[in-house]
């Protein structure tokens, strides 16, 4: 470490006694005034107009230059060291020297006795720490403590054979300081968040520093060489056809460093090197990056960097819409289109790109053109390629069955890239929305934007959803400082209504005695409460397995059990609001054509997708889910194991937001039966299933694949006097709000229980007692005019003496 | 203690890494130069037709077989005069760059003499 400090010792001291603004400042100033005072002495010569004499001008011009080369020679020196390593750091392969780079020499050199303490104090050091999230005066409070074990940095081993950066002390300091390992946790940063950020920073500051080496073969590999330009043909008709081919700005350094993007580039490039019928096609859903991938390949084609094949080559945007709309008719869009294909032909070094290729199809069909037939000799041809892009429908639906067309096109499938992909976009483009809202992410934010864009974000593919949000996030927290993980739950749960991250005192109070909350509003089914209750409380704690619906179950039990009346409570509860609740009559999917209307077809939407479209959130009610046709059940068997299933048009439908409940009346003659007995149906749930599998209602996959099966017990005369007093409650709300206060003793309450408990029907004939007696009794009693606003309706049941039994 | 760190780390590397430095910075720029005029390329399709403008040869008689043949050469003879001007141009600047370094390596042996004697001169010009 000695023999590699020695090394920089002296430039780092330049540094100290003088800045290299002050270094640029004295080069610039120098020789700005020699060339002010060489003219003036030139002026002087040769009028002696001036009291000075010429020479006086022409040494100050001397004086100047010399001063001027010191510092000049002085900042050679320095950036001769500065950047020592760059060329093995990064892009540009593996030359250049190794041992230890200039701001590891800073840090060490700050205080070889405490190495941790010197890191944090750089600039490095807290540039890191605050894109974990530990502001500054943390950091200070952490190194002020008197106790802190420190540790030296003789105890680094500087490896020969590579360049050393200040990620490499990170992770020495990481693994050896226990103090400051223990300190990054008690501040809620986790191993993979430090680390993440600590190569986040690294590349963010690399990439500077290859930038300010305008010197480097890769700075000046950028401009463009006229020579090359003269060896091939120009096409003037194209030119008014072209459109710009540039990254997207969310998109600034996409590619080229994410083995995501490298690998797609690689395939690209395989293609367009073949000896013929070297023409892409890019599927892609709109927003997954393409164009993107291509505008990279295009700058590396002209920069240097690709196979020798295409190295040089010109990527071109084919603005089809508008050729389209210029040459409308059939004879002049041949005409011309073919006159536009020769000349790119004739240039020769043109990759010719057709954005959206099957609309461009459909669009020349209108117009009686066959796009296929005129544009395949191109595609043969030697003398230019064509990479075209298309939707995976699209593809499916009008390309795949073209087999010309597949023969002259390689298809690539673009997919979105993986979680550390998207984080990695994100990470590239964050500055550019920090520094034009003044705003700083942290990278566990980075993480919170990739993590909530990809789970609950129904709308759009990755990464572009997640750049949105990125971007939405930005203009949200506009020059509030640091953007936390906790910022970023915050935003995804106003714009979402799900909640996420750490779990609130507020949500903690709901899960915790979801039990109890649920039971103000269902009455007795236990085991059916306790088993959602749990489901939640795993979905909230971020446990539950990723990739499926938050929870999935099937209600079993005869009528008026409380199944819905479950579900709804749910909704209120854990959605907060019983609208969150979505219902499909699944009886009305029986018929041949069930699936085409739950899933939609080609032509039409489908219920579901539409439902989910709307609500991408809630309690998803299948009610009567064994009427359903076997089709439908069979999408349920996708939908309940991945929670995304493809509606009819072949867009991916997203149902991992909800929790999917399904209502079944299946095997109610054995649970009447049963009941009858006073069996305890719970005790007896596997013989209940075995039977429904038996009678063919479900097969035994589908039952599986639903996180619980819940078996609703028949309601009891004490549950049934329960609901007989929460519904006079509700009535009297009602009532209430008309101006009349509703009492109701609890002789009548029995009364009601008596006529209305039917163990086979459970609360629904209860609810028919209710209306027919006490609200007929009510309005009766309202309309004869003997009441006035606010008095009170006492009813007993010496009332309903007289009365049938209903 | 900082004034001398820097001026004995100077002189060393002045009088030892810099000369490396000084030629692979010369090496990059005469790479640029050569990538920037394409001189192999160039010479390579010298007598190419001038951005491939050319013309097929047509059975329509003597005179159109003879105006084609006379506006392919005219393309081929553009073609190689233009890009012999780039090729002449490009070599001049890489002789020019060669000699550049020449006086680079000279300047920067003596350089700190250059400068002292410069500064001296200058200051005795002044009054």
């Amino acid at each position: 470490m000695e023999q590699e400090l020695s090394r920089f010792r002296g430039v780092i001291a330049l540094e100290r006694v003088l800045s290299r603004k002050f270094r640029r400042g004295v080069v610039y100033g120098s020789f700005f005034l020699a060339s002010i005072s060489f003219v003036t002495g030139m002026f002087q010569y040769s009028t002696s107009v001036l009291p000075i004499p010429a020479r006086s001008f022409f040494g100050f011009v001397l004086i100047c230059v010399s001063v001027g080369l010191v510092f000049a020679l002085l900042s050679a020196y320095w950036n001769s060291l500065f950047f020592w390593g760059i060329t093995r750091i990064g892009r540009e392969g593996d030359e250049g020297e190794g041992g230890i780079t200039y701001e590891v020499a800073e840090i060490v050199l700050q205080d070889p006795a405490d190495l941790t303490g010197a890191f944090l104090r750089t600039l490095y050091g807290r540039w890191i720490m605050l894109r974990v999230g530990v502001v500054a005066s943390d950091v200070d409070m952490f190194l002020a403590n008197a106790s802190r074990v420190v540790i030296d940095a003789y105890s680094f081993e500087v490896p020969s054979h590579t360049c050393v950066t200040f990620e490499a002390i990170a992770s020495h300091i990481f693994a050896h300081d226990a103090g400051f390992k223990e300190f990054l946790f008690s501040s809620g940063v986790r191993e993979d968040i430090f680390f993440g950020a600590v190569a986040w920073v690294s590349r963010l500051y690399h990439n500077g520093k290859h930038k300010e080496r305008w010197w480097g073969r890769e700075m000046l590999g950028k401009t463009r060489g006229i020579g090359s330009e003269f060896s091939f043909g120009i096409a003037f008709e194209l030119r008014r056809f072209m459109g710009d081919l540039e990254l997207s700005t969310v998109f600034s350094t996409f590619g080229g460093e994410t083995s995501f993007a490298r690998d797609m580039l690689k395939k690209i490039e395989q293609v367009l090197s073949r000896a013929k019928e070297a023409n892409v096609l890019l599927v892609a859903e709109p927003g997954v990056g393409e164009m993107d991938i291509l505008a990279t390949l295009a700058r590396e084609m002209q920069e240097g960097g690709t196979v020798t094949s295409v190295e040089g080559k010109h990527m071109i945007l084919f603005d089809a819409t508008l050729f389209l709309a210029v040459y409308g008719t059939k004879q002049e869009f041949e005409q011309e289109f073919i006159y536009l294909m020769n000349e790119a032909a004739y240039a020769g070094n043109l990759v010719f790109v057709i954005q959206n290729i099957g609309a461009f199809l459909s669009g020349t069909e209108t117009i009686g053109v066959d796009l296929e037939e005129l544009i395949d000799p191109y595609l043969v041809s030697t003398g230019m390629q064509v990479i075209a892009t298309v939707d995976p429908h699209t593809y499916h639906q009008s390309i795949e069955n073209r087999p010309r067309f597949m023969q002259r096109f390689v298809p690539l499938l673009v997919e979105s890239p993986p979680f550390e992909g998207t984080v990695r976009i994100l990470e590239d483009i964050a500055p550019t929305y920090e520094a034009q809202h003044d705003i700083l992410f942290t990278y566990s934010a980075l993480h919170a934007v990739a993590e909530g864009a990809e789970r609950y974000i129904v709308e759009g593919v990755m990464p572009d959803k997640a750049i949105d949000v990125l971007v939405e996030i930005s203009a949200t927290y506009r020059a509030q400082g640091l953007v936390t993980e906790e910022r970023v739950h915050e935003f995804m749960r106003a714009k979402t209504g799900i909640p996420m991250g750490q779990v609130t005192e507020k949500d903690r109070d709901i899960l915790v005695h979801l039990e109890q909350t649920l039971h103000e509003y269902v009455v007795g089914q236990n085991a059916a409460i306790d088993a959602i209750s749990d489901a939640m409380r795993r979905a909230r704690a971020g446990v539950q397995t990723q990739g499926r619906p938050m929870g999935s179950f099937l209600f079993l039990g005869s009528t008026g059990v409380g199944k819905t009346e479950t579900a709804k409570a749910l909704a209120r509860v854990f959605f907060g609001d019983e609208t969150r609740m979505l219902r499909l009559d699944m009886s009305e999917y029986s018929g041949g054509d069930a699936l085409s209307r739950l899933v939609g077809s080609a032509h039409e939407g489908g219920a579901l997708p539409a439902m989910l479209h709307e609500h991408p959130y809630g309690v998803l009610l299948l009610d009567e889910f064994e009427k359903a046709d076997r089709e439908v059940h069979d999408i349920f068997l996708q939908i309940l194991d991945e929670g995304m299933f493809t509606d009819g048009r072949g867009q991916k439908i997203n149902a991992r937001n909800t929790i999917i409940i399904a209502t079944s009346n299946a095997g109610s003659d054995m649970l009447f039966e049963m009941v009858h007995k006073g069996i305890k149906l719970q005790e007896h749930k596997e013989e209940i299933v075995a039977h429904i599998i038996e009678a063919g209602v479900y097969r035994p996959e589908l039952i599986n694949r639903f996180d619980g099966t819940i078996i609703f017990e028949s309601l009891t005369k004490e549950e049934l006097v329960h609901i007989a007093r929460l519904m006079i409650k509700n009535l009297a709300e009602r009532i209430k709000q008309k101006g009349y206060v509703l009492e109701v003793t609890d002789s009548l309450i029995d009364l009601l229980v008596l006529r209305g408990y039917d163990p086979a029907f459970g609360v629904r004939p209860m609810r028919r007692v209710i209306q027919e007696m006490v609200e007929g009794k009510v309005a009766e009693r309202i309309i004869s005019g003997v009441l006035r606003p606010g008095e009170h309706i006492v009813l007993s049941d010496t009332d309903f003496s007289t009365e049938s039994t209903i | 203690m900082d004034s001398m760190r820097v001026f004995s780390g100077y002189v060393g590397w002045h009088y030892g890494r810099a000369f490396r430095e000084v030629f692979v910075v010369w090496l990059n720029v005469a790479w640029f130069i050569t990538h920037m005029f394409s001189i192999p390329l160039l010479a390579h399709t010298l007598f190419s037709p001038w951005k491939r403008v050319h013309e097929a040869y047509q059975r329509n008689g003597f005179e159109e077989l003879a105006a084609t043949l006379v506006l392919n050469i005219l393309s081929r003879i553009l073609g190689a005069l233009i890009r012999t001007v780039i090729i002449i141009v490009g070599s001049a600047t890489l002789i020019l760059w060669v000699l550049c370094l020449c006086v680079v390596c000279v300047f920067w042996i003596f350089a700190p003499v250059l400068i002292v004697a410069s500064f001296a001169t200058g200051f005795m010009m002044l009054f």
